[in-house]
């Protein structure tokens, strides 16, 4: 059982589902620095299941200067240690561990260290670790991130082969009522609606979905020979049809109606995350081995086939009725809702059975069909792609658009580390290198731009001179503010629930702006 | 750990090398900032930064904690906080300077011990009070000031304050050395944002009242007669069922309190049964608390991100070594990491930082009672108890002088000679000091 209490007002955004899945989790850093342990202390906070700090440095005087989960009795001591220390005081119900060894030769002589956790978050790791590192993780389906606060700027790439998504919780849903297409209960419902028969009190009180379905159906029959109102024309006039069987411009839920009458007037369309789900090689090729959320995809393209819509997710909005006829149509959308997650459930319980699967456990299909309007899929492109074949019409169209665009930081941030793999150090680190890093940086610009086919010049020395002046200094609020956006991804990642960034994320904290990338 | 530091800020000695990574972005010059960087002779920015410049925290709780936090590392040693608010168990998701043996103790008080003793050399002074309850002296030692509040009265109070303390010249500029910057920071859920106020130069908290949607509130008539949602359930048991003798609570109603666990199950068990009443399902304590304290989801995350961009704001303000937000970043983390940063223009009329009238366009027909109505659920003006008046006339007044002028509510404008260009001067409890919103009635031309 979870803390309720404690846990309240996280429990409102993500419920039980997902702090339980955020329970069960053991997530890896890299690296115990700022940026490290402010991410971790995110995560800490609200309840993952464990944590493994991997960090072969001793604690230094720099740390103490940016570092809050340490202080001075920590000098000399494993960064490693210290920081898990610290990190576990902040809750009781979480475990934490470290591991003293250097990453990256950890990386390199055993490499399966990192198989058993169910995410891993890199920072500060030499280019060449890092690829070797993404390769592994990207083949075992182990989330990645890798974050990294640069002076100013910060850097953040998520990737995983393939990241399902049941509850994306758009922030403004759009409401499933089947208006457009009712059901039988539906339309009875409505053609049982007598206005003529009632006082103010109750014509004022008829929900408009009712009054909706009812003078859709009338002005179809009556004014378009059946037909649905489809020109800008037709709706204009279907919308004074409506207007006109109001008492007054005062009754509420024909204002309700009228509201939402061009929203009610499209056809019903299966969304175009959804669409390409369905049509995904992966739901037409299930096995033994496939997820459950395939599986369900697999049912839920039947359910459509059938039917042409998705399951009714059976909940309406507040609207203004009496109290008898709205739990009455209540009723109506939850047992329709029932009957199709009924027909769901069955489609599901075949494709179990023709492939000799575990079955699904029913609050699973469910969740599914409740949710089948928001669910999703990102695929997201390997590190290995990304250096080898690099996406240059992103980075060329962003640039054209705008020559001060975040990408440029993305651009010098690349250089910064292979400048770190020629060198064994990072330009500007040292004040009297300042100045002769700017022709080396710049050079190594020029190879990676040409890498990707764009012209060397299209990068300002603006940006090679301002990377350098930082001389990878890891600043607090740089990296309190990227440990914030990398734990909230990391959230997403874990519980299933809202969208995740697609892949890249620049924060620039010269005019707190902050762009995504997708490379 | 270690005893508490030196309470004198200013005579700590640090370890070498402690402040590396600020010192580069301070004794570096760069193309994208324009600044005199510190020399070992002349660290100027550095002794600001850890000697001259005292901030003040408003609020100690989700924000601040990480405001605190941020200030002491990067380099603030004379920080103040003030909080009335103690620790509550559901703080301890996200307010990281507390622990379950803290539950009931003063947030100022505990937050300001945490950072004094982790982060050696810092000195953090709380003061468990109202951020009404200083004076303007108080506030004129500081530096900048950073607000992680949840209440937008608290926050309309100190950039009122702020605003006033500009002194302005005979030519209208203001004396740079009376401007007190205000950062402001608010999270809900995975949404937030951050913004800069420089008073009398950029826009103030005033200017963008309506960027606040006003609460959720339910018609009286839906709650007494046709409730439909437990949520109308739940109201009706505050608004009603407290009111109502026949009910027997355990507890005085006029002393209802929402911590009390006894009050809340028996605010949840009325609203329960009124729902079974019409057949309402899903009234859930959750719910029932959720409602009734008005709760808004939060998350260390938000938190972190929103704090981080103040204080990174607060940093480059102080040392000067950066360009500047200017001056509102929104961001919203449920789809993809999104963020918008923009200049939130100063608004005309504004009763705080404003020198222009706010025109209304209306017709003569209009009676003031409508007027009245108009105004109050107008967002730009957020009033709550509105008097008028024009041409040294009580229009329409609260308080003592309410009974003279209620007859007054049902005349129309031109009854009451408002003519065309006339300013109607609005005073509301909800405004600020002692300002007025100055409105010049304009008439739609037919
Ligand atoms: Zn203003």
């Amino acid at each position: 059982m979870t803390d309720t209490e404690k846990y309240d007002r996280q429990l409102r955004l993500w419920g039980e589902d997902g702090q339980a899945k955020l329970e069960k989790s053991h997530i890896c850093l890299i690296n115990g620095t700022a940026t490290g342990t402010e991410t971790l202390k995110n995560l800490v906070l609200p309840g993952i299941g464990a944590f493994t700090v991997v960090d072969g440095n001793k604690v230094g005087a720099s740390d103490l200067g940016n570092n809050f989960f340490l202080d001075t009795t920590c000098l000399g001591h494993s960064r490693a240690l210290k920081v898990s220390e610290y990190l576990r005081e902040l809750n009781d119900r979480v475990k934490g561990s470290s591991c003293e060894e250097d990453p990256v030769a950890l990386i390199s002589d055993k490499i399966t260290f990192f198989k058993d956790f169910d995410l891993v978050i890199a920072n500060k790791l030499p280019e060449q670790s890092l690829i070797t590192l993404a390769a592994y993780l990207y083949e075992n389906n182990i989330p990645l991130l890798i974050v990294n606060s640069y002076g100013y700027i910060g850097y953040l790439r998520i990737v995983t082969p393939e990241h399902q998504i049941i509850e994306s919780k758009p922030d403004t849903p759009l409401d499933d009522l089947r208006i457009y297409n009712p059901w039988k209960e539906l339309e009875v419902e409505s053609d049982n609606v007598d206005l003529s028969n009632m006082n103010a009190q109750q014509h004022s009180h008829v929900p408009y979905i009712l009054l909706l379905v009812k003078f859709l159906k009338e002005w179809r029959n009556e004014k378009n020979n059946g037909k649905m109102p489809e020109t800008r024309a037709e709706k204009d006039e279907f919308k004074k049809f409506f207007i006109s069987k109001s008492h007054n411009s005062d009754e509420e839920n024909f204002n309700e109606g009228v509201k939402g009458l061009f929203k009610y007037l499209q056809p019903p369309r299966v969304p175009s995350e959804v669409e390409a789900i369905l049509n995904d090689p992966k739901t037409s090729n299930i096995n033994q081995q496939s997820d459950d959320f395939w599986v369900l995809a697999a049912a839920l393209k039947q359910f459509v086939d059938q039917h042409k819509v998705l399951p009714l997710p059976g909940n309406i909005p507040d609207l203004t009725s009496d109290t008898i006829t709205y739990v009455t149509l209540q009723k109506l959308y939850h047992d329709k809702a029932n009957a199709d997650l009924e027909d769901f459930n069955t489609k599901v319980e075949s494709i179990v059975s023709n492939t000799n699967r575990q079955p699904i456990p029913s609050d699973s299909i469910k969740k599914f069909a409740k949710n089948s309007r928001f669910i999703n899929i990102i695929r997201y492109r390997s590190l290995n792609d990304e250096y080898t074949i690099p996406n240059t019409s992103v980075i060329q169209s962003e640039i054209e658009m705008d020559n001060n665009s975040n990408v440029n930081f993305y651009l010098v941030l690349r250089a910064v580390e292979k400048f770190n793999q020629t060198h064994n150090r990072y330009p500007g680190a040292s004040d009297e290198d300042v100045d002769s890093d700017v022709p080396l940086l710049k050079s190594i610009l020029a190879t990676i731009l040409s890498e990707i086919s764009i012209s060397s010049t299209i990068v300002k020395d603006d940006y090679i001179t301002e990377i350098i002046r930082y001389g990878n200094s890891e600043l607090h609020n740089i990296a309190s503010l990227m440990g914030g956006i990398t734990s909230q991804e990391v959230i997403k990642l874990i519980t299933h629930q809202y969208v995740p960034l697609n892949n890249t994320f620049i924060f620039n904290g010269i005019n707190s702006t902050a762009t995504p990338f997708k490379l | 750990m270690e005893t508490p530091m030196a309470t004198d800020a200013g005579q700590y000695q640090d370890i070498q090398g402690r402040w590396t990574d600020i010192e580069k972005i301070i004794n570096r010059g760069g193309p994208m900032a324009d600044f005199v960087p510190d020399t070992k002779e002349t660290p100027n920015i550095k002794n600001g930064i850890q000697n001259d410049f005292k901030i003040l925290v408003i609020g100690a709780g989700g924000l601040g904690c990480e405001l605190l936090k941020n200030l002491a590392l990067s380099g603030f040693r004379n920080i103040d906080v003030i909080d009335m608010d103690t620790i509550d168990v559901s703080n301890l998701n996200r307010q990281f300077l507390f622990r379950r043996k803290d539950v009931g103790k003063s947030k100022a008080e505990v937050a300001a011990a945490f950072i004094n003793q982790r982060v050696a050399g810092c000195k953090v002074t709380p003061y468990k009070c109202k951020i009404q309850d200083k004076d303007e002296d108080y506030y004129r030692q500081f530096k900048l000031i950073i607000a992680g509040l949840d209440s937008i009265e608290a926050r309309r109070w100190i950039n009122g304050l702020l605003v006033n303390l500009v002194v302005v010249d005979n030519e209208g500029n203001p004396e740079p050395d009376t401007i007190i910057p205000l950062i402001d920071g608010g999270t809900e859920g995975f949404k937030g944002q951050a913004r800069v106020i420089i008073p009398r130069m950029s826009s103030c908290f005033e200017c963008s009242l309506d960027a606040f949607p006003p609460q959720t509130t339910y018609a009286i008539c839906t709650i007494a007669n046709t409730p439909r949602v437990p949520e109308h359930c739940i109201q009706w048991a505050l608004i009603f069922g407290l009111e109502d003798k026949n009910l027997t609570k355990p507890f005085d109603p006029k002393k209802f309190d929402n911590d009390n666990p006894q009050h809340m199950t028996w605010l949840f068990e009325t609203a329960k049964k009124r729902a079974e009443d019409h057949n309402i399902n899903g009234v859930t304590y959750k719910l029932t608390q959720g409602v009734a304290k008005n709760i808004i989801p939060a998350i260390a995350s938000t938190n972190a991100i929103i704090a981080a961009s103040c204080c990174n704001e607060a940093f480059k303000i102080c040392t000067e070594s950066s360009g500047y937000l200017n001056n509102y970043m929104m961001y919203n983390g449920v789809n993809g990491v999104y963020t918008y940063t923009f200049e939130y223009e100063q608004k005309e009329g504004c009763a705080v930082c404003g020198t222009n009238i706010v025109t209304y366009e209306t017709e003569p027909t209009i009676t003031l009672s409508t007027f009245l109505e108009n105004i109050s659920q107008d967002p730009r003006f957020q009033l709550k108890k509105p008097s008028l008046r024009s041409n040294g006339r009580n229009l329409y007044m609260q308080g003592l002088l309410h009974e003279a002028t209620v007859k007054n509510l049902e005349k129309t404008f031109k009854e009451l000679n408002v003519s065309e260009a006339d300013e109607i001067n609005i005073t509301d409890p909800s405004l600020p000091g002692n300002l007025a919103i100055r409105m010049k009635i304009i008439y739609k031309k037919n």
